[in-house]
């Protein structure tokens, strides 16, 4: 018998359902974004970001408040202890 | 009565050592005196020599400091004074890796004349135990974007088979090693590119715990998952190097504060009564899987049962939601790390770098953030595997390697990596040679265990290589003969 590791995660939600942006949108964000692309740079980015927009809105979302993400603040602060030392 | 004198040993190297030398046997015959590190670092170039052109493994080739350290440990094993683990071992590094007056490129026009003032501290400690570097090895343009024809260098090519690519990005250390043309190699694993490498090249890859070695000097594709780790013909030469290059480095955020472990300890230790989780949900029955994967995996695993290993079938998390989380982040940080030159001169990175990193600079700040969240989500899903479970394995790749495609170029998302996940835990991952497909390419099993427990991956990959002989196989096909 197969033993699962995979635990349901309630309430969680994704943004899978929204319609992909257009080529005029991703051109819009870039430019907010303050990307000053050649035209054929900007016609790359256009061609390959719906796979990474599908991508990041496979993400969970809606997860508890307190569910704090993975990062580095116990390394930090032994660094900052660091930079204060003589 | 007379007493003869003793015979002394002759001051001179009597024999070479042989083609594909390990590093453990590179230094027994050195601890002998029956190879001279000047020489075998001779035979090694004239290697290159021979195979250089076809396989295009090196970016830099630094035949006067190899022959210059060669000298030296020469020096040293001749006055038994070597004190080094690896005095007079040749070595390459990736081209990620920084150099201290060698050109380091990250195989990009952005940083074509790159010579950096300081050593990355991997290269600082192969150096402080007395390896031999010869060259700067061929990788994607900064550890990510690639294979690449429209860069400065051409990407490498697998020895297996003319035409074949070795795979992922520490791709000339994979490459180099299975070749014979270097004993052992540092390469960097940020989502499986040490091990993806060793898969399609048949050799050893480890990614170790992350923070367990350095990554100061290293340049960046992603700091949350960024390690640098040895690929080598066995699983003994692994171990020897990690002792070499593993340890604390105050000015690497991600360094973790340790005593340094015997990592040759365990190796001779067996894998009876070993727990062994079988992560087959990863690639059997997926579409993608090349057909001879799933019974050489198998196979692989019925050897280590066989000697005493308990395996068990698990399932965890689909590869898709470990690669989506994986991606968001390090696009992400990629593109920060890169941003100046993205926005000042954003046609001189490689077509496959822009189209697989430029998007980064799209991802919201909230996604990024729930990309980490999902990231601590599955660590610890892999975490409470490894409470029931010593190694997990699964397979090395998922398929052997590929055919080189030179027109394209436009791969903005590849499938999910099997060797991500282990990545997205941050505990060591190692791949180990065990068998050939139909077409006569290596294959390979990957086997992770929970963080700082490389002793315990040595000693089951160890025990695999002393049952079987996948890694003492080498490659004509696509090698100059």
């Amino acid at each position: 018998m197969t033993r699962s590791f995979v635990q349901p995660e309630p309430g969680v939600q994704t943004l899978k359902d929204l319609p992909p942006s257009t080529p005029a949108e991703i051109r819009r964000m870039a430019e907010r974004a303050g990307l000053h692309l050649p035209d054929s740079i900007m016609s790359e980015l256009c061609a390959s970001y719906p796979a990474f927009e599908a991508m990041v809105r496979r993400l969970p979302r809606g997860r508890a408040r307190f569910d704090e993400p993975a990062h580095h603040c116990a390394e930090i602060g032994r660094i900052a202890a660091l930079d204060k030392a003589p | 009565m007379n007493v003869p004198a003793p015979q002394r040993k002759p001051a001179a190297v009597a024999q070479r050592a042989p083609e594909y030398a390990t590093v453990a046997q590179l230094l027994d015959l050195y601890r002998k005196r029956a190879a001279s590190p000047v020489e075998v670092v001779q035979d090694l170039f004239a290697r290159v020599e021979k195979h250089e052109s076809s396989l295009h493994c090196f970016v830099t080739q630094t035949p006067e400091v190899a022959l210059a350290r060669a000298r030296e440990a020469e020096k040293q094993l001749m006055q038994g004074a070597a004190a080094g683990v690896l005095t007079g071992i040749p070595y390459g590094l990736k081209d990620v890796i920084s150099t201290a007056g060698i050109l380091t490129t990250g195989q990009s026009k952005i940083l074509q004349h790159n010579i950096p003032q300081h050593d990355a501290a991997v290269e600082a400690k192969m150096k402080q135990a007395g390896g031999v570097l010869l060259g700067k090895l061929t990788t994607y343009e900064f550890a990510h974007g690639g294979p690449s024809w429209d860069l400065p260098w051409p990407p490498a090519m697998n020895p297996w088979r003319e035409g074949y690519l070795p795979g992922s990005t520490s791709s000339g250390p994979g490459a180099a090693v299975a070749a014979g043309l270097l004993p052992a190699a540092i390469g960097s694993d940020t989502g499986g590119s040490i091990r993806m490498p060793a898969a399609n090249c048949g050799i050893v890859g480890l990614t170790p715990t992350y923070g367990l070695v350095s990554r100061r000097g290293v340049l960046p594709n992603t700091f949350t998952f960024d390690t640098c780790g040895p690929m080598t013909r066995t699983v003994e030469d692994a171990a020897i190097v990690l002792g070499a290059i593993a340890g604390y480095d105050d000015a690497d955020i991600s360094s973790v504060e340790r005593a340094p472990a015997d990592y040759l300890r365990d190796l001779a230790f067996g894998v009876r009564g070993v727990r062994i989780g079988w992560v087959r949900n990863w690639y059997d029955g997926d579409e993608r899987c090349h057909p001879d994967v799933p019974p050489v995996v198998e196979q692989a695993l019925k050897v280590l049962a066989d000697a005493g290993a308990i395996v068990e079938e698990i399932k965890l998390s689909d590869l898709l939601v470990y690669q989506d989380c994986k991606t968001t982040i390090s696009i992400t940080e990629m593109f920060s790390a890169y941003e100046h030159e993205f926005r000042t001169r954003p046609q001189d990175f490689g077509l496959m770098f822009r189209n697989k990193v430029l998007s980064g600079s799209l991802i919201r700040a909230e996604d990024y953030f729930q990309a980490l969240r999902q990231r601590l989500w599955l660590a610890r899903e892999l975490a409470r595997a490894f409470r029931e479970y010593d190694v997990l394995a699964t397979a090395g790749w998922m398929t052997p390697a590929d055919p080189a495609r030179p027109t394209e170029l436009d791969k903005f998302l590849r499938p999910p990596n099997i060797t991500t996940p282990f990545n997205i835990g941050g505990g060591p991952a190692m791949n180990v040679p065990c068998g050939f497909s139909g077409e006569g390419l290596p294959l390979s099993l990957q086997l992770a265990a929970a963080h700082f427990a490389e002793p315990l991956l040595f000693r089951v990959g160890h025990a695999y290589q002393q049952m079987t002989d996948w890694h003492t196989r080498h490659p004509t096909a696509g090698m100059i003969q």
